[in-house]
């Protein structure tokens, strides 16, 4: 088991590192430096060399990698040329707005997800299961824009229940209610793939022999289903649940634009639209340590669903 | 009801009359018109071949058959109550209580997430009222049912316990509520012969203890002869004789019990009275293969080193069948893997193959299960050709030796269009056996090619390989559990046990005169018919 751990948190750091590199070269592509943005106006050739000297990009690429690799372990991102500031405490209040964000749309979109799928797999072909089909068809194929522009038609413009925009300047917590809209969008995306893949588990786990003997046991049906049959079906759902967390992060950038909410993916919107290659850098370094650490809590939570998986597998 | 019928309904635990069951309003049926009962304490035995409706009459007796089942009976009544009275809600509360099941492979039958001490603890009627006297009875039935250490191995889960133990815990299970009855639909298929005697045993056991009847359903007529007391035969859905356990194996009065009885392979009708091939005569038979000290070793986690074979050595003869025999885990499969080429040895040079002719292929392989080794989605002739295509054979030749293949399997030319879900399962494996005839093989491997087939048909596929021995002089290394068949067919048997051949020699040496302690259980223990 710890051995276990020990080899998913290289793999994971292995994993982290590659993207890093791929995030600082890309950045390094695009046209504008940081020197030019910096400059602005006043970019001539003259001004441009003396500052990439004093900024360190006239050093080779591999070098100035190594540098900003050995700052991020650090928490030192270098400065954003858009916020006049260091990056790293902008990414980090942002990763906790969006880590808010995203917890809560977790909160209530997984056990809505595990329950309907449930139920549409316990009901299979009746009123639970066609009710559930139509919520997920919906969730994958309506854009996450079209189900917040819909949302905050009905529940903010015409029922005033809650604030179109999720501006605020306190932390989300103090003001719940700015919440709810990303929230809900959130959870209609993520509601379809979990649940169709927990309704999928349930209805194959029905079918296995150690169902009928549980049932063959006289145990009651209620026991049966929670005992037997959920423990069973429920890790692929647990896995999609892994990827679409990171998958939800990804459509931050568009759900807290559309409700303008002061998160990461906002951040990621603004750094793009401002030219702030650094701080794009650190925000998308930071969404994918976030998208890594949820597949690994996914597998743990799997592993320790399974005892086959907790034990120590032996050569046969 | 008088008063005399009643009292013989206290001694019958099962009684159904006419009892049909169909799937869909106007589909075929299952089982037609059969009439059964069973006295307290009696072991009834359901025998057929599959599709014969002996399973899907134990489901209907329990009451668990699916939604599009129709069933009609003019009486059915379980422990003395009628079960057409009872609502669905009262019929469940039987189950496990006077009524309950051991199945097929107990490793499905269990939940892998549960440990089994769980699982028989959810069986005990009221333990969630009383948690701490459902262990101490949970311990009791494990000790009851033999287990080893009873009172720490329900911490257990069914993956670390062993086909035997996970039977005897499904059993255990069977058994929490001491019913009036328990169906056990092929409760040692599955299961190797050592273990198999000793699961029927504690059934024995079990039902003199506890006086709890028991329907057997089972295909292995030779376990029926030796624990039922009373059997009924059904072919195609219908009953077709019923008796005493003796009088039906003794004097079968139906040609369909006659004909599944002669089906048996046995020892005295070896090689269904053909010749073996000459052992020790000169000319001797050239040598195609020569094992010497193979070894296999596995990696296991933590650099741990599994031995999977150990300095097994034997050879093989032209035209010769050896059987190699041993349970499930002795090794066998990884010795016909590692002859196929499909698994390496830790020294190349222990196996020495010398092709039978020029250009031939060294080895083919026929497996287990020809269902799942047959493209369902192609015809038999695109099969045989494209084996033929691969061993270079020309274009214009291939449909004739496609033709060739089919008559040399025993199957009809029309066969080249059809696909395998067209065919039964015989037919099935003669497909499989005429694809790596087509390879043109020195050797064939057979993987236990009858055991997925029924008694009749797997006659006919043991006398095909004689015949492919005698017209093609083809070597053949037959891996198999049941010794019946080894008896049948073999020249020499070679005995595995924990990756070592312990005992090797001509296949009348060693069942007349076997030298070590496990052949002889093993042979002790084989399934011969008992008829007295």
């Amino acid at each position: 088991m710890s051995r276990f751990l020990l080899s998913r948190l290289a793999f994971l750091f292995g994993t982290l590192l590659a993207i890093s590199l791929l995030i600082f070269v890309m950045g390094s592509f695009l046209p504008n430096d940081a020197a030019q943005m910096r400059l602005n106006l006043y970019a001539n050739d003259e001004n441009l060399a003396a500052l990439r000297a004093q900024l360190g990009l006239d050093q080779p690429l591999a070098l100035r990698y190594l540098r900003w690799l050995v700052g991020a372990v650090q928490g030192d991102f270098g400065v954003s040329t858009s916020f006049n500031g260091p990056i790293g405490p902008i990414v980090l209040q942002r990763l906790q707005q969006s880590a808010i964000l995203t917890i809560a749309a977790m909160l209530l979109s997984v056990p809505c997800a595990l329950l309907m799928g449930t139920l549409s797999g316990l009901f299979r072909n009746r009123l639970p299961d066609h009710l559930m089909t139509v919520v997920g068809l919906l969730g994958i194929s309506v854009p996450e824009f079209v189900v917040g522009v819909l949302l905050i038609t009905v529940l903010a413009d015409i029922l005033h229940l809650v604030p179109a925009a999720s501006i605020t300047d306190a932390s989300p917590l103090a003001e719940p209610v700015v919440l709810v809209l990303p929230v809900l969008t959130l959870t209609l995306l993520m509601l379809a793939q979990v649940g169709r893949l927990m309704r999928s588990g349930t209805v194959t786990t029905l079918r296995r022999d150690f169902v009928r003997t549980a049932r063959l046991k006289g145990i009651a049906e209620r026991r049966v289903v929670l005992r037997h049959v959920f423990p069973n079906a429920v890790p692929p759902a647990i896995s999609a649940v892994g990827l679409n967390f990171g998958w939800m992060f990804g459509s931050l950038a568009v759900v807290e634009t559309l409700f303008s909410f002061q998160g990461l993916g906002s951040l990621i919107v603004f750094a793009v639209q401002n030219r702030d290659i650094a701080l794009l850098q650190a925000a998308v370094l930071a969404v994918a340590v976030v998208v890594c650490l949820g597949n690994l809590v996914a597998d743990l939570v799997i592993i320790s669903l399974d005892p086959r998986l907790r034990s120590v597998p032996h050569g046969r | 009801m008088n008063v005399l019928s009643q009292t013989l309904d206290a001694t019958r635990v099962v009684q159904v009359n006419d009892l049909t069951v169909r799937y869909g309003t106007s589909g075929p049926m299952a089982v037609k018109n059969v009439s059964l009962r069973l006295a307290r304490g009696e072991c009834l035995a359901i025998v057929g071949e599959s599709g014969s409706g002996k399973s899907t009459l134990g489901l209907a007796l329990i009451g668990y058959l699916p939604a599009t089942a129709r069933l009609t009976y003019e009486r059915l009544s379980i422990a003395g109550r009628e079960t057409s009275q009872a609502s669905a809600t009262e019929r469940r509360k039987w189950w496990g209580r006077r009524i309950s099941m051991v199945y097929q492979s107990p490793m499905t039958a269990l939940n892998p997430l549960m440990t089994v001490g769980a699982q028989l603890r959810e069986a005990i009627r009221g333990s969630s009222r009383d948690p701490d006297a459902a262990a101490k009875r949970a311990i009791a039935i494990f000790r009851q049912v033999r287990l080893p250490e009873p009172e720490r191995i329900g911490t257990r889960y069914p993956h670390q316990l062993s086909g035997g133990q996970l039977q005897r815990v499904v059993i255990a299970m069977a058994l929490a509520n001491e019913p009036d009855v328990i169906i056990m639909d092929e409760p040692t298929t599955g299961l190797d012969v050592r273990t198999e005697r000793a699961i029927l045993e504690l059934i024995d056991r079990l039902r003199a203890e506890t006086g709890t009847a028991i329907i057997l359903i089972s295909h292995n007529l030779g376990l029926v002869s030796r624990h039922a007391d009373r059997v009924m035969v059904m072919l195609r859905g219908e009953l077709v004789e019923e008796g005493p356990s003796r009088a039906v194996f003794g004097a079968p009065r139906h040609a369909y019990t006659r004909k599944l009885i002669d089906a048996i392979p046995k020892g005295d009708l070896a090689h269904g009275g053909r010749t073996r091939a000459p052992v020790g005569e000169a000319p001797t038979p050239r040598q195609v293969l020569q094992v010497s000290d193979l070894d296999v070793t596995f990696r296991g986690s933590r650099g741990r080193q599994v031995k999977g074979l150990d300095k097994v050595s034997f050879e093989l003869r032209e035209g010769e069948i050896l059987a190699l025999v041993g349970e499930s885990g002795s090794g066998k499969t990884t010795l016909s893997r590692v002859l196929t080429g499909l698994h390496a040895p830790d020294r190349p040079d222990s196996i020495d193959i010398r092709p039978a002719r020029p250009r031939s292929a060294s080895i083919a392989m026929v497996f287990q299960d020809p269902t799942s080794t047959l493209n369902p989605a192609r015809s038999i002739g695109w099969m045989l050709k494209r084996t033929l295509k691969l061993r270079g054979v020309p274009r214009t030749e291939r449909d004739g030796r496609a033709r060739a293949l089919l008559r040399d399997v025993q199957l009809p030319e029309t066969y080249l269009s059809r696909r395998p879900g067209q065919l039964s399962g015989g037919e099935r494996q003669r497909v499989s056996i005429a694809r790596a005839l087509a390879q043109d093989p020195s050797i064939m491997i057979l993987d236990e090619p009858t055991s997925a087939l029924d008694v009749s048909v797997q006659k006919a596929i043991l006398e095909l390989m004689l015949d492919l021995r005698e017209r093609h002089r083809m070597t053949i290394l037959f891996v198999t559990h049941d010794l019946g068949v080894v008896r049948y067919i073999a020249d020499r048997v070679a005995v595995m046990l924990q990756g070592r051949i312990v005992e090797t020699g001509p296949t009348e040496e060693i069942f007349l005169r076997p030298a070590h302690g496990y052949v002889r259980d093993l042979i002790s223990a084989s399934s011969t018919l008992r008829v007295q």
